[in-house]
């Protein structure tokens, strides 16, 4: 079975001032490597860094703190984002199917996950992951 | 650009389970009723008219056996060739193949795998104990819901396809069909 593509998107801000945004670009769909992977190979080549990450559809953001954090927030030393899914494919219908994007800001002893669900966009939920 | 998800019940030849395909362990027969506390004898796919989509396939069938009774404390099963540890079994004899694939390199970690009711993923499968393992595992998981679920190996290479071999076996624990029931995976791509 084939899973549905994922609507929301992440855009990135990298530390030559550049702007990233999930199949575009250097991040484009199609290339060997996957967007998120394609990205990293960037970054590596590049001596790059990100300074933020944020989940896009459309008109809807859902930001993670930069580098520069609004609100006095300390300031993450890394970012991930990945695609999450649960899925009953092997036994009966699709219907218990989920789907979410997460972004992750990386802290030193914690991340903080930032997950947005696919199949309805206005609920988001925050996750604080210690990292062992 | 989407990710495509294949489910094969392993055997002489693959049958692919479709979305709405049921995965049935029986008791050597298709269609025929496992004794209670007894464990399943064969392993079938049967479509939703009820047909044996795999009956020409020689399909697979993982016995489970004990849980600790083996060498070194492994869990022991039957697949064809009397009792073994479960770490002996080999890819090909392997009861269901997952294949996670992308149209470029992609990694797949955080794969978890378990039963469920069929309507709350932290509860049980009802009348039934479900037990899995992956390829090389030492030992079954009695992945009744998702707090007990098989945790799968991280494929995090990026590949454009990836390939999970799980040992799937099931006993009832009351009479009747046990159709509600769902298997569940959950797993991470980037």
């Amino acid at each position: 079975m084939e899973l549905k593509e994922t609507q929301i998107k992440w855009i990135i801000g990298l530390s030559n001032g550049e702007t990233i945004k999930e199949n575009e670009g250097i991040a484009s769909s199609g290339q060997e490597f996957s967007p998120w992977w394609s990205l990293q190979n960037y970054i590596k080549e590049n001596d790059l860094k990100i300074t933020s990450l944020y989940l896009a559809k459309g008109n809807k953001h859902f930001n993670l703190p930069s580098i520069k954090p609004k609100f006095k927030g300390d300031t993450p030393i890394g970012y991930n984002c990945l695609t999450r899914v649960a899925t009953d494919s092997l036994v009966g219908s699709s219907a218990n199917d989920e789907y979410y994007r997460c972004a992750e800001a990386i802290y030193k002893d914690f991340k903080v996950q930032l997950y947005v669900d696919e199949l309805d966009d206005n609920k988001a939920w925050v996750n604080i992951v210690r990292i062992e | 650009m989407a990710l495509t998800q294949t489910w094969v019940l392993q055997g002489t030849s693959p049958t692919t389970l479709e979305a709405t395909d049921l995965l049935q362990f029986c008791d050597g027969t298709f269609d025929n009723p496992i004794t209670v506390s007894a464990y399943n004898g064969s392993t079938h796919v049967r479509s939703s008219i009820g047909a044996d989509d795999s009956t020409g396939n020689t399909p697979n069938n993982v016995k489970f056996i004990s849980q600790t009774g083996g060498g070194d404390s492994d869990s022991q099963a039957d697949w064809g060739d009397g009792t073994e540890d479960i770490d002996a079994i080999l890819e090909a004899e392997c009861t269901l193949k997952l294949t996670v694939a992308f149209d470029s390199n992609i990694t797949v970690t955080d794969i978890t795998m378990y039963g469920y009711d069929g309507t709350t993923t932290t509860d049980a499968p009802v009348g039934l104990d479900l037990f899995l393992a992956e390829l090389a595992d030492t030992v079954f998981t009695n992945a009744d819901g998702s707090a007990s679920a098989l945790t799968i190996t991280d494929s995090d290479t990026p590949a454009t396809s990836h390939d999970f071999f799980i040992l799937a076996s099931a006993s009832p624990s009351a009479v009747g069909v046990k159709d509600a029931n769902k298997i569940r995976v959950e797993f991470t791509y980037q």
